[in-house]
């Protein structure tokens, strides 16, 4: 990828009292090293501006002491990275609640924000390894680390797979679960669907709204055109109570999608869009290892 | 060898069409197929076999009951019965049956029972009564509605195009016969289920508060569409006087509707059941090759020489033998088999006189129509004998099974058997006086 970065906007124990501090002061290091250079239209408070409207949007903490501010430039002519390790953590909203020790500041031209999502990506999966994390934070030297992320990062020019934006999987029920106990898990997590698994992740099917809702509504009204003539008729208890016995093995359904790690994002959006899938379960030899729904990919891929 | 060759295929695609082993559209084309492919018949007299006439009006009435069942039309007639009927489930019975049959008359018949099923299995649960013995009730009408006909039941429709009859010959013809075994039926139901349809104050409440007008969910289309069915029903009547045949009413009716009723002809063809145009396509060419290789000939011939110049008893055998063949196999593909072995009797009668050609047309055809009434009736109403008699009895069992119902081919026989066997007596007693008792043939 060709992106602005080196040695010189690489910030080793920068002081900032705050994000917006440490923001500007990396701003300011691109720009003094002539990210802007010979450019009409754009300017450094432009810039400003953009990562500001981006992180109103959503703090760009991504957790695991890590930073991703960025923001997309009309009219801007090659991508910018700045990389910082302030000398005190700095809090960005990250959802685990941990200040970042890492932040890495990309701008990007408003038409390319793949290179966003593929820088994104890429640092996810480098800075996943402790010891690749252990060593970025520890070093002392700006040419060194410059090298590092060029190498690791910024040349490595990785395809978005399921792998970098999937979500952990976080809810699951067994094959002999009541189905009184699903809708229970369900309603109280909110969730539209759950796995089910064996003990070990191996993934058997799962179970959705719409499931529970055809259990209560039985065949027959799929045929009818509206059931607004009859209001004295309520027996959708009746027909839950009879269901509420089951077991999960029994109603879960094994039509559900499932992709591979390597996944290519167009595979999942793909997936997602044309086969009109709500959820994609990541599996690796048949186990379940991740989750990528659309409220996901519109949160990491769309909304960047 | 032809002949040989041409009855083992036939033989072969039947015996798959009635073990359900594979697709019976399937089994049917490709017998089919196969007629044409080895010969048995030139292909373009093989396509001459299939009956446009038949797919037009098929395809027609599809379009239009698909556009009439959007409108929550048959909603509304279900729980306008159950209302007026105060929640009496004996009355709401028999009135659901005869609206059944009534609409099975003018609409197809397996239609019918697809848009009238769910609205009864509803309105059972509501009335917390057996809701089997409704839904079987409710084939056996439709078939019965659908015989008094020539666009109510796939049999009639198959006979009006071979035999010339119009519209309203049909009707004048089958719907005494149809009127009477409903009545002899409904009576009997009255006498035997009024233990089994008792309800509760509170569920007759509930039908009682139910509101027919809110099942109409859109007026406007639902006016129009009526409209133009009047005038598809008018057409009916009237098209024989000016040679226009019924399918072609029926298909620039149904295209009318969707152009009135501004209806996407997407969703038309959808409610179209190719399966049903295919499987008559794949029978049609495999009855025509057997006919074309001279077996309906012969079988005429056989039938004729056994049974010899006694018409009543012809036209009583064709009843009975059309009905239980119908409750076997299947009245359909039963139909497209007597066909041209009743067009086979009729010349065969007349040969001893000088042949059909030197007939007064008159006597020709009060010879010949008994002979397709019986045809009808034994067909339509033999259909009702088992659950695999006529399609409409399949596919409430479908329906059925899909909310939790199981019509096992014994429980439909209970209600199917005697019904049939009423039927077909009736009938025979029917097309005795009707045709033969005051009649003297030379």
């Amino acid at each position: 990828m060709d992106i602005f970065f080196g040695k010189d906007t690489v910030m080793l124990g920068p002081e900032a009292s705050d994000k917006w501090g440490l923001i500007e002061s990396m701003l300011d290091r691109l720009v003094g090293q002539g990210f802007l250079g010979g450019q009409t239209g754009v300017n450094r408070d432009g810039l400003l501006e953009a990562v500001r409207a981006r992180e109103k949007e959503r703090g760009t903490g991504l957790g695991e002491g890590f930073a991703f501010p960025h923001g997309r430039i009309h009219g801007l002519a090659k991508p910018g990275l700045c990389l910082a390790l302030p000398r005190n953590p700095v809090d960005f909203g990250a959802p685990d609640g941990v200040p970042a020790r890492l932040v890495a500041l990309m701008l990007v031209p408003d038409d390319q924000p793949q290179v966003l999502l593929k820088m994104m990506a890429s640092f996810a999966r480098f800075m996943g390894e402790p010891t690749a994390r252990h060593m970025v934070l520890g070093m002392d030297d700006e040419e060194l680390l410059a090298v590092l992320i060029t190498e690791k990062v910024v040349n490595n020019g990785v395809h978005i797979t399921a792998g970098d934006i999937m979500r952990p999987p976080t809810t699951m029920v067994r094959p002999d679960a009541t189905l009184h106990d699903v809708t229970r898990l369900m309603s109280q997590l909110m969730i539209e669907s759950v796995a089910v698994t064996e003990e070990d992740g191996t993934l058997l099917g799962h179970i959705t709204c719409d499931h529970l809702f055809q259990l209560g509504m039985p065949d027959f009204f799929s045929q009818l055109k509206s059931v607004s003539f009859i209001r004295e008729f309520d027996p959708f208890e009746k027909y839950f109570a009879e269901e509420s016995k089951s077991l999960a093995r029994d109603v879960m359904t094994s039509d559900f999608a499932t992709v591979s790690e390597d996944a290519t994002l167009l595979e999942i959006v793909f997936e997602l869009a044309v086969h009109r899938r709500h959820k994609l379960y990541v599996v690796r030899d048949g186990k379940r290892v991740g989750v990528i729904d659309r409220s996901l990919v519109l949160d990491r891929v769309i909304n960047i | 060898m032809t002949l040989a060759l041409s009855l083992a295929i036939f033989a072969v695609t039947y015996g798959l069409i009635v073990s359900e082993k594979v697709d019976r559209t399937a089994a049917a084309i490709l017998g089919a197929t196969a007629m044409v492919m080895l010969h048995l018949i030139p292909h373009s007299v093989a396509l001459e076999h299939v009956d446009l006439d038949v797919m037009f009006l098929l395809t027609g009435m599809m379009i239009v009951v698909g556009i009439l069942s959007e409108t929550g039309l048959f909603e509304w007639v279900a729980i306008f019965i159950a209302r007026r009927a105060q929640g009496n489930a004996l009355i709401i019975l028999i009135g659901l049956l005869t609206a059944t049959a009534v609409l099975s008359a003018f609409l197809d018949n397996v239609t019918t029972v697809v848009l009238i099923a769910p609205i009864t299995i509803l309105l059972t649960q509501i009335l917390d009564i057996p809701t089997i013995p409704f839904l079987v009730l409710q084939a056996l009408f439709s078939n019965i509605g659908g015989t008094a006909t020539l666009i109510g039941d796939p049999p009639n429709i198959l006979i009006a195009s071979k035999s010339g009859l119009n519209f309203n010959q049909f009707i004048f013809h089958l719907l005494p016969a149809v009127l009477l075994v409903m009545w002899t039926v409904l009576i009997f139901i009255a006498f035997t289920q009024k233990n089994l349809l008792r309800t509760t104050p509170a569920a007759r409440l509930r039908i009682m508060q139910a509101h027919p007008e809110l099942a109409i969910t859109d007026p406007v289309r639902l006016k129009r569409g009526l409209a133009v069915f009047a005038l598809i029903i008018f057409g009916f009547c009237v098209g024989h006087y000016f040679h226009i045949e019924p399918g072609i009413v029926a298909l620039a009716g149904g295209f009318l509707m969707l152009v009135v009723c501004g209806a996407g002809i997407h969703g038309a063809m959808e409610k179209v059941e190719w399966e049903t145009i295919f499987f008559l396509i794949g029978l049609f060419i495999l009855v025509g090759t057997l006919e074309h290789v001279g077996v309906f000939a012969i079988l005429g011939d056989v039938m004729f020489r056994t049974i010899g110049h006694n018409l009543p008893l012809l036209a009583v055998s064709i009843l009975w033998i059309s009905g239980v063949l119908s409750a076997v196999f299947g009245n359909i593909p039963v139909v497209i088999a007597f066909l041209p072995l009743v067009k086979a009797i009729i010349p065969a009668y007349f040969a001893p006189l000088g042949g059909v050609e030197n007939a007064d047309p008159l006597l020709v055809s009060s010879v010949a129509d008994p002979l397709w009434w019986s045809l009808a009736l034994g067909s339509c109403l033999g259909g009702n004998g088992t659950l695999f008699g006529a399609a409409a009895n399949v596919v409430v069992a479908q329906i059925a099974k899909k909310n939790g119902y199981h019509i096992s081919f014994l429980t439909y026989l209970r209600y199917g058997l005697p019904v049939t066997i009423a039927s077909l007596c009736i009938c025979t007693v029917y097309v005795y006086l009707r045709y033969f008792a005051f009649v003297r043939f030379s």
